[in-house]
């Protein structure tokens, strides 16, 4: 029930992504409507193979990962060219984190366990790319339109989400062991966090059109 | 230490509640000191709005008493030598031929005198013009003026005259203060001595100007507007960073002191 809300909040961001930024050409905003598509199959697929044939999907996810990777670190990599020039020196760092844990778990347990390892490294670094931003932009000399800024959205759902994870985390082992009753409540914290970022990115995608009738009514 | 089922529950909420709180938290501080940087902004321009528009009415009075100081010679010097001059023209009898030549080589004395009044003027042209010039210059102009009105006794130190820095927008705010200073000495001072130094230590100008008039109330004058361009002077003072040193009483008179950083 509560994998397919969360299929239904990431269809309704991709959806609100395709409509909002039909007239984008820029290079992040196709890659947010592919990467949202990817998101959306994986998750189905993932939901089906799960729920329907009670298979592990867990290489699935070990597959999207370098998507979300990808993605996440572009993404950021596009706020933060804006503030400083040593913006691609910033993201990198995660990515190349990201590569060297992926490979180290792949060869310690193989592609059908989850890589959890590398993806709690991920959030962290992701959080602290994140922070860097918000203190690049509380040190810029030009005060932002919060209502237009697209990317100061995007990076907050990105902050909120791993920033939240951190303790979905740090428990789902802990409790999957001991506490197998309790686990579901982190579903639900999943499910939280979820809606959080997607229903921030779509305000972002809000933002961005804004942005853009602005930009074409000042010419 | 053993945590039951629903403890577990209640310190995950928890936990999830306060790590999405701290964003929350990071996002309202970002919001609010975003405005404070627009309003701090928005001063910012207003302030140099301000400054623009001060300095346009400075230009404004510079002009308006240069054209006063034209009008004043026009009327008490060019107007009356030439006046002269036509008078000697008028009272040359050409039946009297040994007075001819004496009253037409005063004509051309007199004329000669105009003409070197009207070179004068023609320097004075505007604010603008004086300004470009050099502070030093423009200052010794001032003083020319005042000495020209004859009622007082000056003396002058001016250590500008060679100097090769100058800001433009501070040359003429300084300029107006010292026409302002001036004007209230001969509107109110009732003095017979005027003292005015200008010189420069470092980066800071420093103008004095000393008169042994009656005075006045400088702290009743600082509250009540009694047309003697007090606020005036301490607003262009303001804007330009500087500082003003103000002391009179009926018995010394008044030293105003102005110290700017310059250039």
């Amino acid at each position: 029930m509560i994998s397919s809300i969360n299929i239904i909040i990431e269809l309704s961001c991709l959806i609100m992504a395709v409509i909002l930024l039909k007239r984008d050409s820029l290079l992040f905003s196709k890659l947010t409507k592919g990467y949202l598509a990817i998101v959306v199959i994986i998750e189905t697929i993932g939901f089906i193979m799960s729920k329907g044939f009670h298979l592990n999907n867990a290489w699935l996810y070990n597959i999207f990962i370098i998507f979300e990777a990808a993605y996440i670190s572009h993404g950021l990599y596009v706020a933060l060219n804006k503030l400083t020039n040593k913006a691609l020196v910033i993201c990198s760092i995660p990515l190349i984190t990201f590569i060297i844990t992926y490979i180290f778990e792949i060869y310690t347990h193989g592609f059908l366990k989850f890589n959890s390892i590398t993806i709690n490294v991920e959030s962290v670094l992701f959080v602290i790319v994140s922070l860097v931003y918000f203190h690049l932009l509380i040190k810029h000399k030009d005060p932002i339109e919060l209502n237009t800024n697209a990317q100061f959205w995007w990076v907050s759902a990105v902050l909120f989400y791993y920033f939240g994870s951190t303790i979905y985390n740090l428990f789902i082992y802990f409790l999957y062991q001991d506490f197998p009753k309790s686990y579901a409540i982190l579903i639900y914290v999943m499910l939280i966090l979820n809606l959080l970022l997607y229903s921030i990115w779509i305000y972002s995608f809000i933002c961005n059109s804004r942005q853009r009738k602005l930009l074409s009514s000042s010419y | 230490m053993q945590f039951t089922s629903t403890e577990v529950i209640i310190i995950i909420i928890l936990a999830t509640f306060i790590f999405l709180l701290a964003p929350l938290f990071l996002l309202i501080y970002i919001g609010a000191y975003n405005v404070r940087k627009k309003k701090d902004l928005e001063e910012k321009r207003n302030m140099q709005l301000e400054f623009e528009s001060e300095l346009l009415k400075t230009q404004i009075e510079v002009q308006e008493q240069t054209m006063q100081t034209i009008a004043s010679d026009l009327h008490d010097n060019i107007g009356q030598l030439l006046s002269l001059t036509a008078l000697t023209l008028s009272s040359i009898n050409l039946q009297e031929p040994q007075k001819l030549e004496k009253k037409v080589s005063e004509s051309i004395g007199l004329v000669n005198s105009s003409i070197k009044e009207l070179r004068g003027l023609a320097k004075l042209m505007n604010g603008e013009l004086i300004v470009q010039t050099g502070l030093g210059k423009a200052i010794k102009q001032e003083i020319d003026r005042l000495k020209k009105i004859g009622t007082y006794k000056i003396k002058v130190k001016n250590e500008l005259l060679d100097i090769e820095i100058s800001s433009p927008n501070k040359d003429l705010i300084v300029l107006r203060l010292l026409q302002e200073i001036i004007n209230n000495i001969i509107k109110h001072a009732q003095a017979s001595h005027i003292e005015i130094e200008v010189y420069m230590i470092n980066d800071l100008l420093y103008l004095s100007v000393k008169d042994n008039g009656i005075g006045f109330d400088y702290e009743t004058a600082k509250t009540q507007n009694k047309g003697i361009g007090l606020s005036s002077i301490h607003n262009r003072i303001k804007m330009i960073d500087g500082k003003i040193n103000i002391q009179s009483n009926s018995s010394d008179g008044t030293l105003t002191t102005i110290e700017i950083p310059y250039p």
